[in-house]
């Protein structure tokens, strides 16, 4: 076998033969190559151990690539914990942010939006009478947002305590 | 005190005598020469003797069974071998061992077991655990170190034991290129592994 490396290269046959057992202890030479190996394993020293070497190579790479895929689990598993702590807690911030409250003009604009959607909706007269708005008159819609509306609005906010904790 | 028998070719003298044996028989004499040289050898290069078998047999159990005939075989016909060329005398014993188990048990290529419990296999030799894990330290660096094509090639065949051509299929490539990113990274695995015997 001719060696892929510079010529001039001492080592070219200790290359070559050195793949050649690692072919020979992967099992990847056919029947014959494989023959001619072992007729020259019974009588060359330096052919056997590189059998040995092959062996010693396959042995230390299998626990490398132990160490090198059970570092990669723990990176993978560190980063997806690291993640959804954040997530976590990025969750709790965002749900815990109290909604300001409204001006009293922007709540009037807000009504008048809701109040003129309200008009676009065809009536249904089944509905008119259960609908808790239908007391309202035109009227009172077209002046502004009820008075009861206004002093909730205005009301500080309060926080209530979760579910489980006591008051 | 007599001479001791000479126990190889050419006459060679085998050492002086272990203490207290002076009375034994010049037979009892050789072996015990013998067990110690063997002793000594193995000590030296069992773990690379472990490998070898390992490398042929490709079944650690069957290798098991290998490396016991060979020491036994050793003992009985140590005294054929010259001192200065035992090593390679007790891996061609282990050789032709390995080779009559396989005939015997009708093991060949089809049976032989993966690259990666092989790899297995190996490193559960009982090397010695700080050596074995410096080595693997090595490696580990080189491994790491190596461009993400050759690396990838080195833990697809050696750990997860697909072969070359669906590696090869997988990455979109030429076998061939496979193959030299695979030689390539061996170098270099290789490099390590030699350095670090070195250190």
């Amino acid at each position: 076998m001719s060696s892929l490396f510079d010529p001039n290269d001492n080592h070219g046959e200790d290359r070559d033969l050195a793949w050649l057992a690692f072919r020979y202890v992967a099992g990847e030479l056919g029947a014959a190559q494989s023959a001619v190996f072992e007729r020259r394993l019974g009588e060359d020293q330096v052919a056997r151990e590189a059998v040995a070497e092959a062996v010693r190579i396959a042995g230390t790479v299998t626990s490398a690539s132990k160490a090198i895929r059970r570092v990669s689990r723990i990176k993978t598993r560190a980063l997806l914990a690291t993640s959804a702590c954040f997530f976590l807690v990025a969750s709790f911030f965002v749900s815990r942010r109290p909604s300001e409250p409204a001006s009293e003009a922007a709540l009037a604009v807000a009504w008048s939006g809701i109040t003129q959607s309200a008009e676009e909706i065809p009536e249904r007269n089944d509905l008119v009478e259960e609908s808790p708005f239908h007391d309202m008159t035109e009227a009172e819609s077209t002046e502004g947002p009820p008075a009861w509306l206004v002093e909730a609005v205005a009301l500080p906010v309060v926080e209530l305590p979760r579910e489980g904790q006591g008051s | 005190m007599s001479n001791p028998v000479n126990a190889t070719e050419g006459g060679q003298d085998v050492g002086d005598r272990p203490t207290g044996v002076e009375s034994m028989p010049a037979s009892t004499i050789d072996k015990e020469a013998i067990r110690v040289r063997i002793a000594a050898i193995y000590q030296t290069h069992g773990d690379e003797l472990r490998r070898f078998i390992l490398g042929v047999t490709r079944d650690p159990e069957v290798a098991s069974e290998v490396l016991q005939s060979t020491l036994v075989k050793a003992l009985e016909r140590g005294q054929e071998a010259r001192a200065e060329t035992l090593k390679g005398w007790l891996f061609r014993v282990a050789f032709h061992e390995a080779m009559a188990v396989r005939r015997r048990e009708k093991t060949g290529i089809a049976a032989v077991k993966h690259l990666a419990e092989l790899g297995r296999a190996a490193e559960a030799l009982p090397e010695a655990p700080a050596i074995r894990d410096e080595t693997t330290v090595a490696v580990r660096i080189a491994l790491e170190d190596l461009p993400a094509a050759q690396r990838k090639v080195v833990m697809a065949r050696m750990y997860d034991d697909k072969p070359f051509a669906e590696i090869a299929r997988e990455a979109n490539v030429p076998i061939g290129t496979v193959l030299t990113r695979m030689r390539l990274a061996l170098d270099k695995l290789r490099r390590v592994l030699h350095g670090h015997d070195d250190d």
